[in-house]
């Protein structure tokens, strides 16, 4: 696998465990010139925006610490530009972060930070 | 989803109330901070979002502006953090909008969400008495402050929480001790622990009868220092007034988290001769007080005033004389009071032995006249009292000193006798204006001596419970100014 494929697969997982959570996945890959958003998803009044990061170890800090102050900006317009796109000014939204780890061939470890930052 | 709630900031010594707007909307989620906030306001959203969490509240998703009204004045410091806290809870609706309005807010949040202490609490609390404001939360780091004002029913509390319940309850809270007053001086040296110098101590006695300037000029090891080290100690003491002026100053200048020395014993401050204009008049782009300030209703010290740049003593003469320093930055101007007594001590030449009569004297004239010039022409205008102090003779070290009790008591009979006469001047015999008219015309006496003579011959008058200033009065009155 290349290191997009490594990337789609998380995000398959991280869709399927919000689903199972009663999330409703509005958009996978959102993308605008601003940059892109892996996962958007409803959940009840919110509109909720995920970030994925999957890690086979814990040796370079954990997956939550790696969204650094620019990527959350990064995450921050792109989030405005869906918002605009779709009509939902009035929305309540929030910043997700969805953590993978593999411990093996189809073992995960998923940890979910609801309302990472903002 | 909107509320507003009261705080405060301080612009030189005085207090000016705050309105924090905090509005919550739908959208995004953010925090920001508007209205001329400093470099500390915005940092406050950090302590707020942490104290909040910390304290068992969550923060809103929401989008969220506070803005600090009125707009177009700069706000420094950390003293908003609880009312921006409390604004977010009361627009969230976790705490009812009618308990928190007209409440004066401040304090600084720390991460666990307990309060610290923050400077200028007096001024604001003041301020906030004056706009009819009756009620305060401040943090128990500044209690005594809190305490120095009755007229504001103020409660002190040392977490976010205990804020919040205090409000909830509508009661009383945590009420602030009353203040004891302390008399102790600030320095504990005793007139009689200094040999000899008897001309020198009674000019120490004149000046703190009547506030009057003085210079000490003599070798090293003759006992300046120690002298002028006793005048705290037979200082007549502040009024309550004045020592509110005073402990207002140290509010501002204070930490914040150190609590405040409220006393009655006048201010003694000296300063290092490497002192800059900045330290001593104040200043800084956000200023603080200087020690002109810091010494208002007291004493300014300047030991080796002789080693002081020349600059920095010159930037003194307009605070002496006008009790005021007001200093100007971009956009807007702060005055603080210095209403404070100048008393120098000075070698006469750099080596210190000029006029010595136990050791030889090297330096040359030119040295001589660049060190004095240090201590110009107008500044030394301003020195009602000039004593020169000579190296002690073998009989002085045995000589028992008078102790700094005996003479507080004379300074204080004076100076309450001279306080019954609300400033008018005592009224001078025939030969006391004789011998001035004679003084003005040998000496060629620039009007400002003239009135500054006036004054010290009145003091020594007071000094001697003469109701009119006579001959000796004036006599001695014009020494201390010829002397040198």
């Amino acid at each position: 696998m290349n290191l997009r494929q490594v990337g789609a697969h998380y995000e398959e997982l991280a869709a399927k465990y919000l689903e199972k959570k009663g999330y409703q996945i509005l958009a996978k890959q959102y993308r605008c010139h601003r940059g892109e958003i892996d996962l958007v998803a409803a959940h009840g009044e919110y509109i909720v925006f995920v970030e994925v990061k999957g890690r086979r170890t814990n040796r370079f800090g954990t997956p939550a610490e790696a969204v650094d102050w620019r990527k959350q900006r990064r995450l921050y317009m792109t989030a405005r530009h869906f918002l605009w796109v779709n009509r939902l000014h009035d929305a309540l939204c929030r910043f997700d972060v969805v953590a993978i780890y593999t411990k093996g061939p189809d073992r995960h470890c998923i940890q979910h930070v609801v309302g990472a930052f903002g | 989803m909107f509320a507003v709630v009261k705080s405060a900031t301080v612009l030189g010594v005085d207090g000016f109330l705050v309105d924090v707007e905090v509005d919550l909307a739908r959208g995004l989620p953010g925090f920001e901070i508007v209205g001329l906030p400093g470099v500390a306001v915005r940092e406050s959203r950090q302590r707020v979002r942490a104290a909040l969490k910390n304290s068992g509240y969550g923060f809103p998703l929401k989008r969220l502006t506070v803005n600090l009204a009125p707009s177009d004045l700069r706000k420094a410091g950390s003293a908003f953090d609880l009312a921006i806290a409390l604004g977010i809870l009361a627009a969230d609706g976790i705490l009812e909008a009618t308990k928190v309005q007209d409440v004066l807010l401040v304090g600084e949040l720390s991460l666990d969400g307990s309060v610290r202490g923050v400077p200028g609490v007096l001024p604001m609390i003041i301020a906030a008495a004056g706009r009819g404001i009756s009620r305060a939360l401040v943090p128990a780091d500044n209690e005594r402050e809190a305490a120095l004002v009755p007229d504001v029913h103020t409660s002190i509390i040392s977490s976010l929480q205990e804020a919040i319940t205090t409000l909830e309850s509508g009661g009383q809270g945590r009420r602030p001790r009353p203040v004891n007053y302390s008399m102790e001086p600030a320095e504990e040296t005793d007139l009689q622990d200094v040999k000899g110098q008897s001309s020198a101590k009674r000019a120490l006695e004149i000046a703190a009868a009547g506030g009057h300037n003085l210079l000490l000029l003599g070798p090293p090891g003759c006992g300046k220092t120690m002298l002028a080290r006793c005048l705290p100690g037979i200082l007549p003491p502040l009024s309550l007034d004045e020592s509110i002026e005073v402990a207002r100053i140290y509010s501002v200048a204070s930490q914040g988290s150190t609590p405040l020395r409220i006393s009655r014993s006048r201010p003694f401050r000296s300063p290092h001769h490497s002192s800059t204009i900045a330290g001593m008049i104040g200043g800084g782009s956000w200023p603080r007080p200087g020690e002109v300030t810091l010494a208002h209703r007291g004493v300014l010290f300047l030991d080796e005033a002789g080693e002081f740049r020349r600059s920095v003593l010159d930037v003194l003469r307009q605070p002496l004389e006008d009790g005021v320093v007001s200093l100007v930055r971009h956009g807007y101007s702060v005055a603080y009071p210095s209403r404070c007594q100048l008393v120098m001590a000075a070698n006469p030449c750099p080596c210190g032995f000029l006029g010595s009569n136990t050791k030889e004297c090297h330096c040359s004239s030119q040295e001589i006249a660049a060190y004095r010039r240090r201590l110009s022409g107008p500044l030394l205008d301003r020195i009602d009292l000039q004593v020169w102090m000579g190296p002690l003779e073998k009989t002085d070290y045995l000589e028992p000193g008078e102790p700094s009790a005996l003479a507080r008591e004379r300074v204080l009979r004076a100076w309450e006798s001279m306080k019954s006469l609300n400033g008018a001047p005592l009224p001078m015999t025939k030969e006391a204006v004789t011998v001035l008219e004679s003084a003005i015309e040998r000496f060629g006496l620039s009007a400002r001596v003239v009135a500054k003579v006036q004054r010290v011959a009145g003091t020594i008058a007071a000094l001697h419970d003469s109701d009119c200033v006579g001959l000796e009065h004036m006599a001695e009155a014009l020494s201390y100014r010829l002397s040198l």
